[in-house]
């Protein structure tokens, strides 16, 4: 039976997220939280035990979604996939280093300067392999990958006419790049070779588009709306300017054009702040693209994008976090009632709810849909 | 001389600052003289980040332009047996829990540059170490750097220390990081935020005054 979160509900969650995708006004507002692993911490377990135990994790999350009567999206249940993903992806262990989750401390990134400024030919004439660290984690990524199939996520997603977040995931060549160059490196090569920085960004793209095809092929399912998440954050406006931004989107367009192509809605997962640079995306025609925010200003979003792209995030986690029931219905009310006009906007974290939101405050963010998000008739 | 290397600086001309650097050195300027010029560089860096005609890349750009070149001189300073005057000693780390160290990097070089003595106790401080350090070296500011939210348990615990051993009244408190916001560093018992590098440098500058 679909699921049914409020006696005044006309659409299944599929149906209302659907609707906002394609910047229609739904019954009321999608509550669409991104996980991380506070499934665990809400279920007793720890962050390490849910990270490494895939079906324990599911089950955890399956129990999350009892205690809250259900959302409107399904983001996922252990995030271990990511870190043994075979592709170059600033998660990938095959390429970095991250310490994995040790009792409730997460996941962290050892970020240093692995490719020298004088690499950046080698990465023009041979990609990224040269810098693959740990082949060894794709057998890893083939035991996630069986363990998951023995899940029955597509039959309960199914039953309860959910959607996932995501079903394809791509990083831009230059996130990749400014990984192995290290933040600051990365940022001082852009200032002062950007024309090295654009050409190794170009002459790698193919090599992350290939990675995509695989992906669309397993995932795609015809007459369904499906998403394709583009991540990235270090090209954002609060580290580089406008000026500069613009000479990295064409190679943005080209892969957003090429997830379009293949009957995918790019999913622009985009952390840090873009307010300045939003202007790009009206590019892309209406119901083809949606964005996630981190600390992109989501009312400047719905200015600019509203009439072309469904919105969601910006809700921080020092508010989700450490915030109490009140901050979340004051800050979330103002946001629904700021973005919630023509559709096209679900409620939803900056990047992933932190792992120790309170169950009170992800309650209280469930709760301001469902009191200030119906669409009136 | 000088302000074609004020220039040079403000525009981040690298090879060009080194350039000038050199002849001046070899024309025995003195040295706390072309550490002034570069000041004043970096000075205009900092006005253009304020008024968004530079952004973070230039900023960090910029400090690296600096600490660069400073290799170059602290020789000939050791050599004349001078020293830059130290503005403040600054007790600085990411605190336990927590392995970012981008942001902290960024707030070491702008303020090492600025002319503060920087204390860097590196990623993941157990509070114990940033009490330790602070009586070793009797810096009267801590600058704390998180990412995650989580880690702001750490602040506490370090200020629940300080207040133990009867610091927290004759130390300043700077927090930065994705983890703060204005927010909530009002429920905290820290002087101030910085909300970017610049910031922090402004705060830390009037924590002096």
């Amino acid at each position: 039976m679909p699921l049914k979160m409020h006696e005044n509900e006309t659409m299944t969650p599929r149906e209302r997220v659907e609707a906002c995708l394609s910047i229609k006004e739904p019954d009321r507002v999608p509550i669409t939280p991104s996980f991380h692993c506070a499934q665990a911490r809400l279920t007793g377990m720890t962050v390490e035990e849910f990270f490494f135990d895939i079906p324990k994790a599911y089950e955890a999350t399956k129990k999350v979604w009892d205690m809250f009567g259900g959302f409107d999206i399904y983001s996922g249940g252990s995030p271990i996939f990511g870190y043994y993903a075979p592709i170059p992806n600033s998660h990938s262990m095959m390429y970095f280093d991250w310490t994995l989750p040790k009792g409730n401390t997460p996941e962290q990134m050892h970020e240093k300067e692995i490719m020298k400024r004088e690499d950046y030919d080698l990465v023009i004439k041979k990609g990224f392999k040269p810098f693959i660290k740990r082949p060894e984690v794709q057998k890893d990524f083939v035991k996630c990958l069986l363990e998951t199939s023995k899940l029955d996520t597509r039959e309960w997603l199914k039953e309860m006419d959910v959607m996932p977040l995501a079903e394809a995931f791509i990083e831009p060549p230059v996130d990749m790049i400014s990984f192995l160059r290290s933040f600051n490196k990365f940022l001082m090569d852009v200032v002062e070779i950007p024309d090295k920085v654009i050409t190794a960004c170009e002459a790698t793209e193919k090599e992350l588009l290939r990675t995509l095809d695989p992906q669309f092929k397993s995932a795609k399912r015809e007459g369904e709306m499906q998403m394709c998440l583009f991540g990235f954050s270090r090209i954002a406006t609060n580290h580089i300017s406008p000026k500069k931004f613009d000479l990295f989107w064409p190679h943005i367009k080209r892969i957003s054009d090429y997830i379009i192509k293949n009957g995918f809605i790019v999913q622009y997962h985009i952390d840090n702040d873009y307010t300045d640079v939003l202007e790009y995306f009206t590019e892309f025609p209406k119901g083809k693209i949606m964005f996630h925010l981190d600390m992109t200003d989501i009312f400047k979003a719905k200015e600019i994008l509203g009439d072309r792209a469904c919105l969601m995030g910006n809700v921080p986690p020092q508010i989700t976090g450490r915030g109490t029931p009140n901050d979340i219905e004051k800050y979330c009310k103002k946001q629904i009632e700021g973005c919630m006009e023509g559709g096209g906007y679900m409620l939803g974290s900056s990047c992933v709810l932190p792992d120790e939101i309170p169950a009170e405050n992800l309650k209280a963010m469930k709760d301001c849909v469902m009191k200030y998000g119906f669409y009136k008739k | 001389m000088s302000d074609e290397l004020v220039n040079a600086m403000a525009d981040l001309q690298r090879n060009k600052v080194f350039e000038i650097v050199r002849n001046e050195i070899e024309k025995d300027t003195d040295p706390l003289i072309i550490i002034e010029w570069l000041s004043q560089g970096l000075k205009k860096v900092g006005e253009y980040f304020d008024k968004k005609e530079y952004f973070l890349a230039e900023l960090i750009t910029g400090g690296d332009i600096f600490e660069t070149v400073y290799q170059e001189i602290k020789p000939i300073l050791e050599k004349k047996n001078v020293n830059p005057q130290i503005k403040g000693k600054v007790i600085l780390g990411t605190v336990q829990g927590d392995v970012h160290d981008i942001g902290k990097n960024i707030v070491k070089t702008i303020l090492t540059v600025s002319g503060f003595h920087v204390e860097d106790l590196g990623v993941d401080v157990p509070p114990e170490k940033f009490i330790e350090a602070l009586k070793q070296t009797e810096a009267k500011i801590l600058a704390l750097s998180a990412l995650l939210t989580i880690a702001i348990d750490s602040v506490e615990e370090i200020i629940k220390l300080l207040r133990k051993e009867d610091l927290r009244d004759k130390v300043k408190i700077i927090v930065g990081g994705s983890a703060f916001s204005e927010e909530l560093v009002k429920n905290l018992d820290v002087d101030a935020f910085g909300i970017d590098p610049m910031d922090a440098l402004k705060k830390c500058q009037q924590f002096l005054e």
